[in-house]
């Protein structure tokens, strides 16, 4: 079984370099480029994710470029599939947002240039051998 | 038979001269003062007035072409309507004040209907003697003052003279405040020369730093492009590669974590110097036994964000050790204009004197290439933000000194709790001066506060675990805490919460992880 992990971030170079890291390290890796994007994609995944990395500061579901808009499309992942987990994954160094984050429901708050720990994390989530 | 009259007359003329003189001297002190013109002019017509008893009194100041004297201060509604004209006169012009001002030397009506150069102002009707006293200071006319009496020849030779003096006293006072003025214009076009200049200077050596860090990224990428496409490629230069790369987003990371730092709070609050002290050591990775803290009697709270000020004395810590420092010694005080000093000194390597103004610049570093040279300037910033100021002296070979003062801060707030609500609050932290502070109060309001990590008999409400503590790591206190069952009353307070920790420890299961409460209303707070 591959784990599956849907990336929601704006930013083109991110978003790949994310994937390749994850896709590396065995997952199966999808990214969308804002909150409209993101949900649409995540609600018809079939099967569904097993993780979502979200960006903060990005399109909203009116596609408006927003400081927290992935917090919104949190909400609503964390309605629809409630214990999935999430990681926001943020270029701001905030600790309230952090806060804001994890009372939300997010499983973890990642500043980005500070990553290096992000896949210990993801293991740690979606344990198990390295699937294939 | 009348030796003793004139009396009256005479006491009238004491009465007078007597009042002339506290007059002078009134001014005498005015002048030396008041270096606002806005706040002396009016002054000193309102005295001349009411000593004198005068209709009216104005001062004229020569304007910057030095071709008209602008009414700068009038008595009364009339002084208001003139002022509020824009009223001139030309020097030199058909005027009392313009012929003293050309001709520098007094003008003097005892009757203006005679007056060939008396101006009849609308405003002044019942003006019958005038006075055109120059302004001089050195050998510049600066102004002239006018006097004016409802009365024909009010103007006793003894009125003259005094009158003389007093704007002998007032040109002197007009001068030196032109003199404040120009010096402190020549310091803003200084300071915005330099400014420049250091933008310039940063800009220039910003572009330097960052091409120096992306030729080799770039260079590595080629390499490594054209070792992929390669049959056999060289692992060797490929590892180097990889490294420069690593090192290079290292560098860049290091710029950005200087330049934005971790968001500010919302507004600087009372903070207890001597706990951010702690809190910056432990940061900085500064030995217990190489820190000594001093504070002053009275050393009030500091108006600071916390979690900035502690970046900034973070980064003067790791200069020292950088600098190969043994002991850094913190001296906290009470300073003059209701500020705090805070002296950091080190027995490091020193700066040289060449570049003790320069280290305050972007980019500018005394160690090796791969430092950024922001630790200063960021300190520099934030001190400012907090409108403080920061300078350094520094003995090579000897060690450096920072000499910071930042503005105290006095707690007016109190500590209020819910009615019947009196928490039972285990405190987990050193016995250091902020626990002292918090059980203290929390204990007037009627709290129970206990110390340690154990607790017998009643769990208790709340457990307040401060995350600078010496005695023992915090990762063992809490996980001793989870063990015990009370996480979740468990909040952990920091003076400068940092993302990676504050994820971890709500993570972990911690009720809140907040910013540490320095005063009564925080404390309240927090409790909730």
């Amino acid at each position: 079984m591959t784990y599956r992990i849907l990336i929601v971030d704006d930013e083109p170079m991110v978003a790949r370099s994310m994937q390749k890291t994850l896709v590396r390290a065995g997952y199966a890796v999808q990214t969308a480029p804002s909150c409209g994007t993101g949900w649409a994609v995540f609600e018809v995944a079939k099967p569904a994710f097993d993780l979502v990395l979200l960006d903060l500061n990005m399109p909203d579901f009116e596609g408006t470029a927003t400081p927290d808009a992935g917090f919104s499309l949190l909400d609503k992942v964390a309605a629809a599939r409630p214990g999935l987990p999430v990681i926001i994954l943020s270029a701001y160094d905030d600790v309230n947002k952090a806060r804001q984050a994890i009372a939300r429901g997010a499983r973890g708050f990642c500043v980005k240039g500070r990553e290096q720990s992000l896949l210990d994390q993801i293991h740690a989530i979606l344990p198990g051998e390295a699937p294939q | 038979m009348s030796q003793l009259s004139p009396l009256p007359e005479n006491l009238q003329k004491v009465e007078r001269q007597t009042r002339q003189l506290q007059a002078a001297n009134l001014v005498g002190r005015e002048v030396a003062s008041i270096l606002d013109l806005n706040e002396l002019l009016p002054r000193m017509v309102d005295i001349i007035c009411e000593t004198y008893d005068f209709y009216y009194a104005g001062v004229f100041l020569l304007d910057e072409t030095r071709q008209w004297a602008v009414l700068r201060a009038g008595r009364g509604q009339a002084g208001k309507a003139l002022i509020a004209e824009g009223h001139k006169l030309e020097v030199g012009g058909h005027s009392m004040i313009g012929w003293a001002t050309g001709h520098r030397q007094a003008r003097i009506a005892l009757d203006v209907g005679e007056e060939a150069v008396h101006f009849r102002n609308p405003h002044l009707p019942h003006t019958r003697s005038e006075m055109a006293l120059p302004l001089v200071a050195g050998n510049k006319v600066v102004g002239a003052l006018t006097v004016q009496s409802t009365q024909e020849r009010a103007f006793s030779e003894e009125d003259i003279l005094t009158l003389q003096t007093m704007a002998d006293h007032l040109a002197v006072a007009i001068n030196n405040a032109y003199l404040v003025r120009d010096l402190e214009r020549a310091n803003a076009e200084l300071l915005r020369a330099k400014t420049y200049e250091a933008l310039t200077a940063a800009t220039t050596q910003a572009i330097h730093w960052i091409g120096n860090r992306t030729l080799p990224m770039t260079t590595a990428i080629q390499r490594l492009k054209s070792d992929l496409a390669s049959d056999r490629p060289d692992l060797a230069s490929c590892q180097e590669d990889l490294d420069l790369l690593a090192d290079s987003v290292r560098q860049i990371v290091e710029v950005k974590e200087n330049l934005l730092g971790p968001v500010r709070e919302q507004r600087p609050r009372p903070a207890m110097l001597a706990d951010l002290v702690q809190a910056a050591a432990l940061q900085a990775g500064v030995p217990a036994a190489m820190l000594r803290l001093e504070i002053a009697a009275n050393t009030p709270l500091v108006l600071a964000d916390t979690a900035q000020l502690v970046r900034v004395l973070c980064n003067l810590f790791r200069n020292a050790l950088e600098a190969r420092a043994s002991q850094i010694a913190v001296a906290l005080a009470p300073a003059p204009n209701d500020e705090v000093a805070i002296h950091v000194n080190d027995n490091g390597e020193g700066i040289p004197a060449e570049m003790c103004d320069k280290v305050w610049a972007a980019f500018v570093t005394t160690k090796s290439a791969d430092h950024s040279g922001l630790g200063l300037p960021a300190a520099l910033l934030v001190v400012n933000q907090l409108h403080g100021s920061i300078r350094l002296t520094s003995h090579p070979g000897k060690g450096t000194s920072f000499h910071l003062l930042l503005p105290a801060a006095h707690d007016s707030s109190k500590l209020a709790l819910k009615p019947g609500s009196a928490p039972h609050i285990l405190l987990v932290d050193d016995d250091d001066a902020w626990a002292r502070f918090a059980s203290l109060a929390l204990g007037v309001v009627g709290c129970t506060v206990m110390q340690g990590l154990e607790f017998q008999g009643t769990t208790p409400d709340q457990i307040w675990v401060d995350e600078a503590l010496e005695v023992q790591p915090i990762q063992e206190v809490l996980a001793h805490l989870k063990a015990a069952g009370v996480l979740d009353r468990t909040i952990v307070i920091s003076a400068a919460p940092q993302v990676e920790r504050v994820t971890r420890y709500l993570q972990m299961g911690v009720r809140e992880a907040a910013l540490k409460p320095y005063s009564l209303g925080e404390l309240g707070a927090l409790i909730g």
